[in-house]
């Protein structure tokens, strides 16, 4: 006992002495690649562009957040460096709501940029396709332009006119279209998977629309039939009414326009007018909506809406609780005084603060609405926020409480 | 050999000796409570309690002197104290042994103690709904992350410690084809953007990256609850072979991310963050939910609903983690700490502890040991109490 004694002695000691909790070593290791969360779009080229500023070269059909070629160019991960080609298409047209019936098994994602439908559909293992539809206006060398664009994701040469007329033609809804069926590898591609891309290039009414599948080669062959078949189910809707920029505060035109191109994620206590470009995101259950951001060069930001009992602890504690998440000092009440604007949302106004950090900005608005406090939070990178500031004061103006205080 | 060994024990096994620690002890703890006001919890527990010494300095910090023992000290002191008793007055009788095993079960206690001080290990993991981490991240270290984004497929990662930092000096490793000469150093810092913020410095931090547009001064460190020291440090990059220096890069705790550079062809990147201890499974938070009482902002119920994917252990299944109600996988415990300030996501404590069954144990022993001592008395007293009949 007592020779037990003495070792257990010994060891606390020799613990005591010898261990050291806080390592300086410098440790070297290898990690995956993290993916984004699943909420967070992929970048879109089309995203953020302004109505009639299109360069005419953006690719139509990005794939989103899940797609096997995210981060391929031009497919959705990534800068497009086919935007600003001349020729394919002369802007954006009208934003409108589709009709369509899409296959059961194929998986709603929301839309980013000019993207007016989006579904996933995943196979076996990771092999999965993206699927979209997007529409810009038509120009004389659109469907030429977006079938090379397509041919050049998947590593193959350029195409003449003469190869274009020989493509057979699809029905869509919107009319006869050339079908585009390519195999190949991105040059771009991580791997040397085999990829396809099945489209229908349709022009109708000025506008050219594109419906895309792109993914896992075998996914691709398996959806083509029920991919062509959704194509002939599409039809337009009508055009939303979208807000134009600078609204004029109280303008009835916005009051009465109708609420999003996407429904809310909350119980329907808010409507708003979807800026275009704009996408209803997957947000925390914690959250009254998520809308996804993405700008013209693939940066991506934020809108979170949210609602809380009470003041929050009141505006200052808000404010430096927003500098604070963008690394900004905190401020006295004089300070935040000049900082804060106004925005009118109908009968409501709304405060309104821009603030940006070394890496972050952080544009927030916030209104009482009976015993709850309703925050607005935009955030991004600071070119982000800048470029679609004006979009989100016109949401701000467009937002109308349907509850009464 | 005994005789000599028990000479040598009787000053540090003395009961005395017990007595001063425990007095101790309870000074330190009082001060350090009352310290806590001016200082903040983590100063307090770092100059307190978890040191060997409590050092004064005055304002001007110009030199510092020992005035009391610091919890370590006490702590060991104490231990050393009771195992030493233990040894001395060790008799293997039975009416001892309710005693020897309650001073047993006290040095487990303590022992405990110390292993948890050294070797815990508290960081926290951050989820979104959907999220999927193999890591978590430590708020009270910070490493000066440099990854090699070659590869398209994985990062190799060059973790150099924020105490290896704060040494200055030029840091070099084996696997980075450059050397980082830390030229300032700052434990608290306050960034401003340059010719935005009123009062701002003109100088730029740095030549490269954020700093370009940046101007860091010091800062007193942080002493309350809700506030952290930012720490940032201006690194100079020169290639390791020799050769004309890249310029220097500015790298922060508040700045939320990396900053880009390329030699020889390789993508590099500068991040300074939180420590990160990497494990070999990982968690994806499915739901996050967080109820208050209705009309006030008091939380009723905040869980985080996640599914645990061990490949080596072939252990994959979905828990709900909530108040008292922690994941434990692997010596990881994983407690609900809190959520996103915009409910955006879920904040999850993990900790690891070697020690934290040591508590459990020492109870257990010393119940067994007072209840043994007291009831053996109780048998003897009966018995001697216990009336002769006469014949």
């Amino acid at each position: 006992m007592k020779s037990s004694s003495f070792c257990l002695a010994a060891l606390v000691i020799l613990t005591a002495v010898s261990c050291k909790k806080e390592s300086e070593e410098i440790k070297t290791y290898s990690v995956a690649k993290e993916s984004p969360p699943p909420q967070a779009p992929a970048a879109d080229p089309h995203a953020g562009m302004p109505g009639g500023m299109m360069p005419g070269g953006a690719m139509p059909g990005a794939a989103d957040g899940k797609d096997p070629h995210a981060g391929v160019p031009g497919m959705g991960g990534g800068a497009d460096p086919h935007a600003g080609l001349p020729g394919m298409g002369g802007g954006a047209p009208p934003t409108v709501e589709i009709k369509d019936t899409p296959p059961t098994h194929w998986e709603k994602r929301p839309n980013a940029g000019m993207r007016v439908a989006s579904y996933y559909v995943k196979s076996e293992g990771d092999a999965a396709a993206a699927i979209s539809l997007s529409n810009l206006r038509a120009a004389p060398s659109s469907k030429l332009n977006a079938f090379n664009m397509w041919r050049e994701q998947l590593g193959q040469p350029v195409a003449d006119e003469a190869a274009l007329q020989q493509l057979p033609s699809a029905k869509t809804g919107f009319g006869d279209g050339v079908l585009v069926d390519v195999e190949g590898v991105s040059p771009s591609a991580n791997d040397a998977k085999p990829s396809r891309l099945v489209g229908v290039i349709v022009e109708d009414k000025g506008t050219a629309w594109y419906f895309k599948m792109v993914g896992d080669a075998a996914v691709v062959a398996k959806e083509r039939e029920a991919f062509i078949l959704w194509t002939s189910t599409v039809k337009a809707g009508e055009p939303s009414k979208v807000p134009m920029h600078g609204t004029k505060p109280g303008d009835e035109t916005a009051a009465v326009a109708p609420p999003a191109a996407a429904a809310p994620a909350g119980d329907g206590s808010l409507t708003w007018t979807l800026p275009t470009g704009w996408a209803i995101g997957n947000g925390s259950s914690a959250r009254y909506a998520t809308i996804a951001v993405v700008g013209a060069d693939g940066t991506k930001g934020e809108l979170s809406i949210s609602h809380f009992p009470g003041d929050v602890g009141g505006d200052l504690a808000n404010v430096n609780r927003w500098r604070q998440q963008v690394a900004l000092p905190p401020i006295d009440e004089a300070g935040m005084a000049p900082l804060v604007s106004k925005v009118t949302s109908g009968p409501k106004t709304m405060s309104l603060i821009d603030v940006t950090g070394p890496q972050t900005r952080c544009a927030a608005g916030w209104a009482r609405h009976g015993a709850d406090t309703w925050f607005f939070k935009f955030t991004g990178p600071d070119a982000l926020v800048g470029a679609e500031k004006a979009k989100f004061t016109a949401f701000l103006e467009s937002v109308r409480f349907t509850k009464p205080e | 050999m005994m005789q000599t060994l028990k000479r040598l024990l009787g000053p540090i096994s003395s009961l005395r000796l017990t007595v001063i620690c425990l007095a101790a002890a309870l000074v330190l703890v009082f001060a350090g409570t009352i310290a806590q006001v001016r200082f903040g919890l983590f100063f307090v527990q770092e100059q307190y309690f978890q040191s060997w010494v409590v050092w004064w300095s005055p304002a001007s910090g110009a030199y510092k002197i020992p005035v009391f023992p610091g919890g370590h000290l006490v702590g060991a002191v104490l231990l050393i104290n009771l195992i030493a008793a233990h040894i001395q007055r060790f008799r293997w009788t039975w009416k001892k042994f309710g005693i020897q095993l309650t001073h047993l079960g006290l040095i487990i206690m303590l022992a405990g103690g110390l292993a948890t001080d050294l070797f815990s290990v508290s960081s926290f993991m951050r989820l979104k709904e959907g999220e999927t981490k193999n890591y978590s991240e430590d708020q009270a270290r910070v490493e000066l992350a440099v990854i090699d984004q070659t590869d398209p497929e994985n990062l190799k990662v060059t973790a150099i410690p924020g105490e290896v930092i704060s040494k200055g000096g030029t840091i070099t490793s084996g696997d980075l084809p450059f050397t980082l000469a830390v030229r300032s150093y700052f434990r608290n810092s306050k960034l401003k953007m340059i010719g935005q913020e009123t009062g701002a410095s003109s100088v730029p931090a740095a030549t490269n990256g954020t700093g370009q547009r940046v101007s860091l001064t010091s800062a007193p460190r942080a002493t309350k609850m809700d506030e952290r020291d930012i720490m940032s440090a201006v690194v100079e990059v020169t290639p390791a072979k020799g050769g004309k220096s890249l310029g220097t890069w500015l790298v922060s705790d508040a700045l939320a991310v990396s900053q880009d550079l390329e030699i020889d062809g390789r993508k590099w990147s500068l991040q300074l963050r939180p420590a990160r201890y990497y494990k070999p499974y990982s968690l994806t938070l499915k739901d996050f939910t967080h109820e208050t009482y209705p009309g006030t902002m008091i939380p009723k119920n905040f869980s985080s609903k996640v599914d645990l994917t061990d490949a080596a252990n072939k252990d994959t299944r979905q828990v709900l983690i909530y108040m008292n109600h922690p994941l434990r996988h692997m010596g990881d415990t994983y407690y609900q700490s809190g959520f996103e300030p915009d409910n955006s996501g879920t904040v999850l404590q993990v900790v690891r502890n070697p020690g934290y069954q040591a508590p459990y144990i020492a109870c257990i022993i010393v119940s067994i040991g007072l209840i043994f001592q007291f009831t053996y008395h109780l048998i003897g007293f009966a018995r001697r109490s216990k009336p002769t009949v006469k014949p």
